[in-house]
């Protein structure tokens, strides 16, 4: 009987132990699987990447041609928004690298004047700006080129 | 008599095998949990110096020694003078900034030249045609490990041309 109960005890002590050493492992997974993978501040500092050169671009004021007053020449003149275009071009061209791509959108009223650019899904900026009492919008995806 | 006590030094030395395994799995699982950790404080450490090069590509246009009074846009024609300013309040700056390099590029219209913008060039009539890019700090350790860039684009403004153009800013943390 003494026999029987000592081997109990050392049965009891074993599987305490098991258990001690499964809550163990179990402490570490979760102490590592709590911890989620952080790209936050890569996407932050894309969205300022994007803010700054939509705000870069709407502020462009070269040998006296604005852009905001181009894209009110664009919105009572479809003729004006060529040109616009391809300043566009022009300027996103030189300040892009070769990897990456951009869509700049400018609404007017609820009007679409201008959709330049090949991007589908990215970092999306959008800035709103008054030009004459018009209410426009520029709308600027950021992504890599596939 | 004698074969209980050779059955219990034999339970005895089980007893004793079992409790050195245990030991042994505890001190490789801390082992392992150590590793990990030390793992985690490196990415942590690294997770930092981005946040810090974020806050700094938010915060940077805004400094009144370089940005422009009115419109959010870099005033060039401050930075030249802010160069002096820095080395005279070297300390501050270095206590703000820290361990950096800050460059502005000019992007669009494209300058004629790659010169980098000093005070010799902004004295010549071309300027600013020629001078692409002005370095406006630059402070490194004796011994730099990494270098984490981070940049974003910003409005320049040209108050001798009255333009506003596309630039670069980019900010490179030594570590």
């Amino acid at each position: 009987m003494s026999r029987l109960r000592k081997r109990a005890q050392s049965e009891a002590v074993g599987l305490l132990v098991i258990v001690i050493i499964l809550i163990f492992m179990g402490f570490i997974y979760l102490r590592f699987s709590l911890h989620g993978n952080s790209n936050d501040y890569e996407s932050v500092r894309q969205s300022i990447e994007a803010h700054g050169l939509l705000r870069a671009l709407l502020q462009l004021d070269v040998k006296g041609e604005n852009f905001e007053d181009g894209v009110s020449a664009c919105y009572y003149d479809a003729a004006a928004c060529i040109a616009l275009e391809q300043q566009i071009k022009s300027a996103y061209n030189a300040a892009l690298g070769a990897d990456e791509d951009y869509k700049l959108t400018i609404i007017g009223e609820e009007k679409q004047l201008l959709d330049v650019g090949g991007c589908e899904d990215g970092i999306v900026s959008r800035v709103p700006f008054t030009v004459e009492g018009v209410f426009y919008e520029g709308k600027l995806i950021l992504c890599r080129k596939v | 008599m004698r074969k209980e006590r050779h059955r219990g030094q034999v339970e005895i030395n089980e007893t004793l095998l079992v409790l050195f395994i245990i030991v042994l799995i505890i001190a490789i699982g801390m082992f392992v949990y150590f590793r990990f950790s030390l793992a985690h404080v490196q990415t942590v450490a690294g997770q930092l110096s981005e946040q810090d090069s974020t806050v700094l590509l938010a915060s940077i246009g805004t400094l009144p020694e370089i940005s422009c009074t009115q419109r959010d846009c870099i005033d060039t024609s401050k930075l030249l003078p802010f160069q002096t300013l820095l080395q005279k309040n070297q300390d501050y700056y270095t206590h703000l900034l820290g361990y950096k390099k800050i460059v502005i590029t000019r992007l669009y219209p494209q300058p004629n030249g790659n010169d980098i913008c000093s005070l010799a060039s902004y004295s010549q009539e071309v300027y600013p045609d020629t001078c692409a890019s002005w370095v406006v700090y630059d402070h490194y350790p004796v011994t730099i490990n990494q270098k984490i860039v981070a940049s974003t684009f910003v409005s320049l403004y040209f108050p001798e041309l009255g333009e506003y153009h596309i630039g670069r800013l980019e900010a490179t943390r030594y570590v």
